[in-house]
């Protein structure tokens, strides 16, 4: 573990001083300067010292180095003939300061052995005259002075990090730090407005920070190479609190319009943000994170941009807002002590209206299948709010966690489709709804956990390892609608129907979920070297209590009557209990083969001796719906997981896993209250309905590079299901096109999936390149009934995905992205029902910065869809915009978008569900232009 | 609580007791004001050995070495194994602890007068000639965390502690006993089994640890140190002879008072953990001539300065850690950089360096076209990162 902190250390140094970060280069920066910094009086060589080089004229840094293990640094490509600055600094040494000019002749200055004197006091510190060292190591931490970083006075953190050597920004988002992925981007040790590092490295004024800290922690113990690594943003003393945001707003062509509204205020012990959005242009957020992190000031760095989205359906409008806060009771939390309170409220407002035409075929066997055409409009208003909020303490390796979470949705909906029923003969029926409902839907959580882990001492004892959870989840649903139907058949006018029904049902429901588990039960118990002491055993139990109250009222108007009347049918007053109990006994054997700084092999055997017992019971008004049952089943798993962890080198893991499950039908599958309003959906149920058993093996495989350049890793997973009993539909089609679905127990449902993702970061002086790459493939084989007829579909999908980001310095941002999917279906006993769809996106965005003040960016999406049956479709989305930035502190932007610009965006349907294939369009978002207006306030610290 | 005051250390000896007062000599230590230098101004000579790694030599790291006129003995937790090299590197054989039911411990010890690598297994210990055959095997009472041979035929040893529930009675064990011929002879140290406790009650258990032996480099002596403060005494058959007590600086020592303050693992390990740079053990303890050798123990990482040379003569202090590497070691690490010197033959002191860092070392310092004695040159060569690892010879000038 020690060798641990030697290595990096090491690392840093031979990093630091082959990259000396010399600065704007020309033909006279020729000179070279070298030298050994010692202490003369005892005698020995200083590693690690900061030695910077300036020029005399305006203090401009122009090269930095630590000294490495032998007190050596030097220098390349410094400018000769002019007078130059040369300060060597380290903890409790004065800092040596001495001027020099490299003659262009010689083109060389050899400082052989520099002394250092040591400070009387001796004090932990540097003694600084002037302008901090850049970099100072500090034994596993490295720092970054951000005063010694001379770059553009509106910059941010993100600016900053760009300079330092070692840290890499990627067109992803994605930091590492000498290759490995950088885990948290921490403020003053804590996590910032809810830990995306976007928020902080892309709000946080560079001349704020203090410090840049890089910490490294040795991953595992036997570990010499294998880190992570942590950045941590020290402030300036002055700068500990502030507040920053974003006010703006913006009106465009076809009077859409957009407005952003985020101030956030932080302090060494709380953060608190608000937040609040409207618009009409698809830019929906789904929480008050995501809108604070599209509200960030950045600063000169090229990024790509945040963008409606153009698939979304119809035209959205939408408010929202809300405020985040965390509270941390320790100023400075670390790994061992953390007490935070952290939350967020958050509200949304969205109103929304669909125009929606569809076709869909439904293969009925070789040679019938009905067609049914339907063309609707929705206009939905959705109204939500939600709390949450969590307490965290940790101390002594013991966690207690405790949150609430509450939800308020209000949703009105009004809807109406007019369907019609072909088969090749000619249409059998006609179907006019109109739907007009209001949903509230509201849900209370409470959880809290305990988790103990391990004891200081390292001793293993039963009591040691455990952990326990407990949460209660309380539901309220309120569904009130009303629906007009006319069934008109063309086949046969006695099954013509009419219906005027209203629909006011009720839901409560209560679950509780209790689980504990006990790590190391034999552990103290029996002798270690024994056969048992060898035996992990792990003692688990998960307990789910719900209890469910439903209320359905139904009522229905008969053409030339007056009054509603209680539909005896779909009226009931039903309470369901579902108890479900899963007790389990872990038996494992851990094997470990290891050696020192060469390898770490492991291998864990689990085998999980678990027991289901399920209660259900139903009482109801409705006689047929009173039942309860008992169910008993074994449900082991088992699982294989070996690991090779080659140090400095790669790390592979396996892991091999097999599960059963078991899914028991819920009181609507079994005995549903049949509603016949909509004729082309009439579900059933069935009383007989057992519960379904299934069977899944997966393995997966993950290879990860431990080097640090360069890194490749990639891993890949195969998963096989096969389900007995499993839960299927019958559908028998009427002569008038009317389908009635039946749950059917059928045997032979199988899935098969795999999947792979790779890896690959190239990284030169001014360009970086990421290239990823994954792929899916799902193959599944459904069965199903069609009239009676056994009609199992077997469906393989495909899914492609390339992603290449380019960055060059600062300056320009490009990626490019190419998707593919593919989609196939085909009906068994049949010869001609196959489906194919196929869907290729590529998308190009690139960012520029033109001058300090103007940047632009443009991403252009092509489209192309392909189905059977129809002819290919192809669409190109090209976005432009331009944004400017005014006052001395750029606060000001103004952005002028063109989105859209081809006015080809479409929504395309396209999909298919067993014997049903969708094909459709939707209205959506279309060209427009836009020009918005942004302010940022934003200030660290007290003004000067 | 025991060594509170050290000038009053009870030895016991089998039935009859009696305490004496020892002659303890201060040393005034200050890690600040230790002086470095280039190997060749330290030591005559450095040698580096690399063990030879063919499929049945490979090995982790180095737990314990021992050294004997022909044979570098060392042991491995890794592959619970002893080894046995020749001193030019090549491997000879083996004791390969998986072949035992409960393995061996790599704590063993060497009986070089007769020619014993002796070791245990559970409660039998086990004698091996240098080939790693089976001599002898005897049973013992109980396990041993430490052991050391004081001269032939008589091993010393620290118990393990087992930590049980069935510890109820009130009585009397010791930390330091004496083996001869595999059966009990003086014992050293008395302390109070309830004191230690209960593995579930770990807050009152008690703060002290099993001791480490090391070879004095006076033949029939070893050194051991004292269990959190910086004490050093010097054993022999006849008992607990001198001792040192090294004097650190304030801001680097332990309250006199510790271990009465902080009576448990938890309350001395938080305390640590906050006091980081505080010293509370030392190890590595040889004496070659003049010169104490001792490695200081702190929970600090950051601590520059860890092994240090004292001469007892002239209180010169070196700082190992400030010796740059030099031509005389072609510019590689004289040892880890928290490495300790794991042996000593009374006149050569020993570290050990993995080919991880041998390798690293060498990629880095290309630019100093050093030049490797001929050992090294077919190291570099024919081996890589994943060999076995080096061992430093290292010769100080007295």
């Amino acid at each position: 573990m020690k060798q641990v902190y030697f290595l990096v250390s090491t690392f840093f140094i031979l990093l630091l001083t082959s990259k000396v970060n010399a600065q704007k280069k020309d033909s006279t920066f020729v000179g070279n300067a070298k030298g050994i910094v010692r202490d003369s009086l005892y005698n020995f060589t200083l590693h690690s010292a900061t030695v910077a080089i300036y020029k005399v004229k305006d203090s401009s840094l122009v090269g930095y180095s630590l000294s490495n293990n032998f007190g050596e640094f030097g220098f390349k490509e410094l400018p000769v003939g002019v007078p130059l600055k040369i300060v060597i600094t380290f903890i409790g040494y004065k800092s040596h300061n001495q001027l020099f000019m490299i003659s262009a002749l010689k083109k060389q200055t050899d400082f052989k052995n520099i002394n250092l004197n040591r400070t009387e006091n001796n004090l932990d510190e540097v003694v600084i005259s002037g302008v901090p060292p850049p970099v100072t190591m500090k034994g596993d931490t490295i720092e970054f002075n951000a005063d010694a970083f001379a770059l553009d006075k509106n910059a941010v953190a993100e600016d900053l990090l760009r300079k330092l050597p070692g840290i890499t920004m990627w067109g992803d988002g994605t930091i590492t730090f000498n290759g490995k992925p950088i885990r948290q981007v921490l403020v003053e040790g804590k996590p910032f407005f809810g830990g995306d590092p976007r928020i902080a490295t892309q709000n946080i004024a560079k001349n704020a920070i203090d410090k840049v800290q890089v910490y490294q922690r040795a991953a595992n113990n036997q570990n010499d190479l294998d880190s992570i690594a942590d950045i941590n943003i020290k402030l300036k003393k002055d700068k500990k609190f502030g507040h920053f945001g974003k006010l703006a707003a913006g009106y465009g062509t076809g009077n859409h319009f957009e407005a952003d509204a985020n101030l956030n205020y932080f302090n060494s012990k709380t953060q608190v943000g608000t937040t609040g959005a409207s618009n009409d242009v698809n830019k929906a957020a789904a929480d008050a994170n995501t809108l604070m992190r599209n509200s960030t000031f950045k600063g000169v760095g090229a990024n790509i941009e945040y963008q409606p989205d153009f698939s979304l359906q119809g035209i959205n409008n939408s408010k929202s807002g809300g405020v985040v806060l965390q509270h941390d009771f320790i100023p400075i939390p670390d790994f061992e002590n953390n007490n935070r309170l952290s939350g967020n409220v958050f509200a949304t407002n969205i109103d929304k209206a669909v125009n929606k035409n569809t076709q869909s075929i439904i293969r009925l066997n070789a040679d019938s299948s009905q067609v049914q055409q339907s063309a609707s409009s929705e206009i939905i208003n959705n109204s939500r709010q939600s709390l949450d909020m969590r307490y965290d303490k940790r101390k002594n390796r013991l966690d207690f966690f405790a949150s609430i979470k509450g939800n308020n949705s209000e949703e009105h909906a009004e809807n109406s489709v007019s369907s019609r029923s072909n088969f090749a003969q000619g249409t059998q029926s006609t179907n006019e709804s109109f739907t007009t409902g209001d949903r509230s839907d509201k849900n209370l959580e409470i959880l809290a956990g305990l988790r103990h882990n391990g004891s200081l001492s390292g001793i293993i004892s039963p009591l040691n390892d455990y952990n326990l959870n407990y949460s209660l989840n309380s539901g309220n649903v309120y569904d009130k609608r009303a629906t007009f139907t006319q069934f008109i058949s063309l086949a046969d006018p006695t099954e013509n129907m009419l219906f005027d029904r209203i629909y006011d049902n009720k839901y409560n429901d209560t679950k509780q979920h209790l689980d504990f588990g006990l790590e190391n039960v034999l552990a103290g118990l029996v002798p270690y070297h024994s056969l048992l002491g060898r035996i992990r055993l792990r003692v688990q139990n998960n307990l789910d209590v719900s209890m469910q109250h439903q209320i359905n009222d139904v009522k229905d108007r008969k053409p030339a009557l007056e009054n509603y009347l209680v539909n005896p049918f779909l009226t009931n007053n039903m309470r369901t209990t579902f108890i479900n109990e899963r007790p389990g006994l872990v038996i494992g054997r851990d094997f470990q083969r290891s050696l020192s700084g060469r390898y770490v092999q492991s291998l864990n055997l689990r085998f999980n001796a678990g027991a289901q017992i399920v209660y259900q019971q139903n009482t109801s008004t409705q006689e047929f719906q009173r039942f309860s049952k008992n169910y008993r089943d074994f449900i082991p798993k088992a699982s294989i997981a070996y690991t090779n962890n080659q140090l400095g080198d790669f790390e592979d893991s396996y892991n091999l896993n097999f599960a059963t499950t078991v899914d028991y039908p819920s009181v609507q599958q079994l005995f549903p209250l049949v509603d016949t309003s909509n004729p082309y959906y009439i579900f059933r149920g069935n009383p007989n309905l057992q519960p379904a058993t299934s069977r899944t093996v997966s393995f997966d495989f993950r290879h990860i590079s431990r080097k640090a350049k360069n890194t490749f890793n990639f891993d890949l997973r195969a998963q096989a299901s096969v389900t007995g009993n499993s839960f299927s539909d019958s559908v028998i089609t009427s002569i008038t096109g009317s389908n009635t679905y039946y749950s059917v127990n059928a045997s032979g449902r199988k899935a098969l999936n795999l999947n792979g993702n790779l890896n690959k970061a190239f990284k030169f002086t001014n360009h970086q390149v990421q290239l990823n790459v994954s792929t899916d493939i799902n193959l599944a084989s459904n069965p199903g009934y069609i009239n009676s007829e056994f009609l199992p579909s077997v469906n393989l999908s495909n899914n492609r995905r390339l992603n290449l980001y380019y960055t060059y310095k600062d300056k320009a941002a490009f990626n490019l992205t190419q998707g593919y999917s593919y989609y196939h279906s085909k009906q068994s006993n049949s010869n001609n029902n196959e489906f194919t769809s196929t869907t290729l996106p590529t998308t190009l965005s690139v960012s520029g910065n033109f001058t300090k003040r103007l940047s632009l960016y443009s991403n252009i999406t092509y489209n192309r869809f392909t189905s059977t049956g129809s002819t290919k479709t192809d669409f190109t989305i090209w976005n432009v915009s331009a944004t400017y930035r005014f006052m001395q502190g750029n606060n000001l932007e103004l952005k002028l978008a063109v989105l859209d610009l081809l006015h080809q965006n479409t929504s395309i349907i396209n999909y298919v569900n067993r014997n049903v294939i969708v094909r459709g369009q939707t209205d959506v978002l279309r060209q427009y232009g836009m020009v918005t207006l942004a302010y940022f306030p934003r200030k660290f610290g007290k003004s000067k | 609580m025991l060594f509170s005051v050290e000038q009053k250390i009870v030895v016991a000896q089998s039935s009859v007791s009696y305490s004496k007062t020892l002659t303890t000599r201060k040393l005034y230590i200050n890690p600040e004001y230790a002086r470095g230098g280039l190997d060749s101004q330290i030591f005559k000579s450095v040698n580096f050995i690399p063990l030879e790694t063919t499929k049945e030599s490979l090995f982790g790291k180095i737990t314990k070495m021992e050294v004997t006129d022909s044979y570098y003995i060392v042991s491995d937790q890794n592959t619970g194994s002893i080894l046995i090299f020749y001193k030019t590197g090549k491997f000879k054989s083996k004791i390969d602890g998986r072949k035992f039911e409960r393995g061996i411990s790599v704590d063993f010890t060497v009986d070089q007068e007769q020619g014993l690598i002796i070791t245990r297994s559970f409660k039998t210990l086990f004698s091996f000639n240098f080939e790693g055959e089976l001599v002898k095997q005897s049973p013992i009472n109980e396990i041993y965390s430490t052991v050391a041979s004081l001269n032939a035929s008589t091993l010393v040893y620290s118990p393990f502690i087992y930590l049980t529930n069935s510890i109820k009675k009130d009585s009397t064990n010791y930390f330091i006993k004496f083996l001869k011929d595999a059966s009990l002879g003086k014992q050293l140290l008395p302390f109070n089994v309830l004191q230690y406790g209960t593995p579930a009650n770990l807050s009152t258990m008690d703060t002290q640890k099993p001791y480490h032996f090391y070879y004095s480099g006076i033949k029939n002596r070893l050194l051991f140190a004292g269990n959190y403060n910086t004490n050093i005494y010097d054993l022999s058959s006849s008992g607990i002879e001198n001792t040192y007590t090294l004097v650190f600086p304030k801001a680097n020592s332990l309250p006199p008072d510790s271990i009465a303050i902080l009576p448990s693992v938890v309350e001395m390990q938080t305390y640590l953990k906050k006091n980081e740079n505080q010293i509370f053990n030392l190890r590595g303890l040889y004496l070659i001539g003049n010169s104490l050798h001792f490695e200081t123990v702190m929970t600090s990482l950051m601590a520059k300065d860890r092994y240090f040379i004292y001469n007892l003569k002239t209180q010169d202090l070196i700082s190992l850690n400030k010796v740059s590497p030099g031509i005389m070691s072609s510019y590689l690490p004289l040892l880890s950089y928290y490495g300790s010197i794991v042996g000593c033959d009374g006149k050569y002191i020993y570290s050990t360096v993995s080919s991880l860092e041998m390798f690293q070392a060498k990629e880095a310092t290309t630019d100093k076209k050093p030049n490797y004695p001929p050992i090294l040159q077919e190291y570099f060569s024919t081996q890589d990162r994943k060999s076995n690892p080096v061992i430093v010879q290292l010769q100080p000038a007295l």
